[in-house]
């Protein structure tokens, strides 16, 4: 999605009501909390570019194999020191996206552009040793991600030869591997790399998954849930860390996530996804304040709030999406609260939103704000107004 | 609460007994839990909540063992009660849900054989109106009764943890005793099952000891709450004053742990440190390495649960330094 492309329709839609305009408009001058953290510039051209990504699995053995579709059309952009957060409950295909991107699974269609360069072109089965060393990962769960029998200077020396970054053991690899521990906030250093990974906590694991990551000077981190298994007390950490390193090294992170309060805090966009589609898309404030798909709506209805009522029913039932032959329809029809006769006949396209003045694209793959669907403005005023 | 509570758990402790000498996983924790009243306990991994809430249950087995303290279950003394017993007790008045709804689950059974199982055993029915009060177990919990024949495969993660709760209800037991039910679901399928549950709970009065790591969920569910911290209780409160008003350094952390959906974004710093190994708890306040409000005197002793308000109660010393008690007994915990 270039912005020249866009301009000439990204006002057409103007952005649904606030979830809750009376609670948390005025936030921002009345609480003595710490100025809000500024979101980072977009600079350059993107490091990451996907396009029309699809991933059809293959699933039943013997004479009938079924086309399970885990991801359709997913485009977007991921500009340098960028955070990009997918969000969307199991099975919307968050993961897979992340798995072609690290190049562990192939991609059924679609482009990845990784620097200007067209990956699945020039690399068809495998990633270079260059792909490898630009784009890493760290995975949801510490306490698998290390080997038990080796010390943390061992995890953390076996990229930086591999990569070339040292060349050979010596002083000047043991001085690189404790700058590693020390990025990531392990200190005292040198007692850390002698460590085994049963001797430290998750939260210290994850610190090391992601020194293991930094090892190679990577531009771009995809995160898996990283969060998820540590205890609550540490998370921030983790995330702080992560943070810090795209402002100090200018990385970029896709973060997977079903916490959606977290990915608002470190994610500059967030994405939605369902049954492999991307619903919707946009800064994570608007997105998240100003929800338009009944998708997201749903889901954040649905996180824990310490303010809310646990009796507040939500807008849609739970269910499931079809994966394996869909209908021609939107894949929440069958849950949505405002389905209209079109849901079922067509699936819409991304309908581009009024932007807030914060520079990035907001886009929703909803008939409510489609041009097929007459009473656009009709349907946003009558949208029930959640207290 | 002026009527007498349903479980009453005082000066619990449990220890796990290892080669390197006993480990205290649960230390002098006392709470109550009234009828119709969803107690919450919150803590981190190693904190002790599942142990507590498992010793309360009798359900521990060795190297943990009970050390001290006792249960009240409607006046009767659980950790006093032969095997037999137990046996009888079990389910009859407290039924569990785990978090894993898979593994709770017979693969091989169907959903109504598994619900029927519980009241032919318990309740000695024949077999077909067991079936019969198994499928209007079903409607209780949401899933249409031509469920029954399903296997658990068969069933969506939501739906089998619906059935793990109607095999806990089938017995209608006073006290249901939840360890991370919906940890494993999707959260629109969480909230289902939560509103769900407490729509029952209203309907048929049980009462709930609610574990889990989620502190948001926790505060939303709960009536009252009480967090752990390396295995003693930090604070206990009613979950909106918890919320408001948290007194202890840990629990005023923890909230300060989770980012917000609304608002301004600010950065959060969480909590430094992480939580203790419980073979060496640290000395004093087991929290106060990782406390920015710690002084020499947290390290000098346990602070003991005082109370800071109605119903509210604490275990710092910088938050009531003069409310110590000399004598623990003057200030007994009590809801």
């Amino acid at each position: 999605m270039s912005d020249d492309a866009q301009d000439s329709r990204r006002f057409e839609t103007p952005l649904p009501p606030a979830m809750e305009p009376d609670l948390y408009e005025s936030d921002d001058g009345d609480r003595h909390t710490p100025p809000a953290v500024p979101r980072s510039k977009r600079v350059g051209s993107p490091i990451l570019r996907v396009e029309g990504l699809r991933k059809i699995f293959e699933v039943g053995g013997g004479w009938k194999t079924q086309s399970l579709r885990a991801l359709n059309e997913i485009s977007f952009d991921l500009y340098p020191g960028e955070v990009i957060a997918l969000v969307g409950e199991s099975g919307s295909g968050k993961s897979t996206i992340l798995k072609i991107l690290s190049r562990l699974e192939q991609p059924t269609a679609g482009s990845i552009h990784f620097s200007g360069k067209d990956i699945l072109a020039k690399e068809p089965q495998t990633a270079s040793l260059g792909y490898r060393g630009q784009v890493q990962m760290i995975y949801q769960d510490p306490f698998g991600s290390l080997n038990p029998v080796h010390n943390i200077a061992y995890h953390l020396k076996r990229p930086l030869l591999r990569h070339g970054q040292v060349k050979g053991e010596g002083p000047e690899l043991d001085q690189k591997v404790l700058e590693l521990l020390e990025t990531v906030g392990l200190t005292p250093a040198a007692e850390f790399a002698r460590k085994k990974p049963h001797e430290m906590s998750g939260g210290q694991r994850q610190r090391v998954a992601i020194a293991r990551a930094l090892a190679v000077d990577p531009a771009l981190i995809l995160a898996d849930e990283p969060i998820s298994m540590l205890d609550v007390s540490i998370r921030m950490g983790i995330l702080n860390l992560m943070d810090d390193l795209k402002t100090k090294h200018g990385i970029a992170y896709l973060y997977v996530t079903h916490d959606i309060a977290s990915a608002r805090y470190i994610a500059d966009r967030t994405m939605v996804m369902y049954a492999g589609h991307m619903v919707e898309g946009g800064s994570s404030e608007t997105l998240l304040d100003h929800p338009a798909h009944p998708y997201t709506k749903l889901l954040l209805e649905a996180v824990p709030d310490p303010k809310g009522n646990i009796f507040r029913a939500l807008s849609a039932k739970s269910g499931s999406p079809q994966l394996v032959d869909p209908g021609p329809g939107c894949p929440f029809a069958n849950r949505c609260p405002e389905v209209m006769d079109v849901c079922h006949e067509s699936n819409p396209a991304p309908v581009p939103l009024r932007r807030r003045g914060d520079g990035f694209e907001r886009f929703v793959r909803c008939h409510l704000y489609s041009d097929s669907a007459k009473n656009t403005s009709d349907s946003l005023k009558n949208q029930p107004e959640c207290s | 609460m002026t009527q007498e509570p349903l479980l009453s758990v005082k000066n619990l402790t449990v220890e796990y007994v290892t080669p390197r000498g006993n480990v205290r996983a649960v230390d002098n924790v006392s709470f109550e839990i009234g009828r119709g009243e969803v107690f919450g306990l919150a803590g981190e991994s190693g904190s002790g909540k599942s142990t507590a809430a498992m010793a309360a249950m009798r359900l521990l087995q060795p190297p943990a063992i009970i050390t001290g303290g006792e249960v009240l279950f409607e006046g009767q003394d659980i950790l006093a009660m032969t095997d037999e017993e137990l046996r009888f007790f079990r389910w009859k008045k407290i039924a569990l849900v785990f978090q894993s709804a898979m593994n709770a689950l017979n693969p091989v059974l169907t959903v109504g054989e598994q619900i029927a199982d519980v009241l032919r055993t318990h309740e000695g029915m024949a077999p077909a109106p067991a079936l019969e009060r198994a499928s209007e177990l079903l409607q209780l919990v949401g899933i249409e009764p031509s469920r029954l024949k399903s296997f658990p495969h068969q069933l969506s993660g939501g739906m089998r943890q619906r059935v793990v709760i109607a095999i806990a209800l089938a017995l209608k037991p006073p006290l249901l005793f939840m360890d991370e039910p919906t940890t494993a679901l999707d959260v629109v399928v969480q909230k289902e099952i939560l509103q769900q549950i407490a729509e029952l709970k209203d309907q048929l009065g049980f009462s709930i000891l609610f574990i889990t790591h989620d502190l948001s969920l926790m505060l939303e569910f709960c009536d009252k709450v009480g967090i752990l911290y390396a295995g003693r209780l930090a604070e206990i409160a009613p979950a909106k004053q918890l919320f408001g008003d948290p007194q202890h350094p840990y629990t005023r952390g923890l909230m300060h742990s989770f980012p917000e959906l609304h608002g301004s974004r600010h950065r959060m710093e969480g909590i430094p440190g992480s939580p203790p190994d419980m073979r060496q708890p640290p000395k004093g306040c087991r929290f106060h390495p990782r406390c920015k409000e710690a002084g020499p005197e947290c390290e000098l002793h346990l602070p003991r649960l005082v109370e800071l308000g109605a119903n509210h109660y604490g275990a710092c010393v910088k938050v009531t330094p003069s409310q110590i008690p000399k004598n623990p007994q003057q200030k007994e915990y009590r809801s």
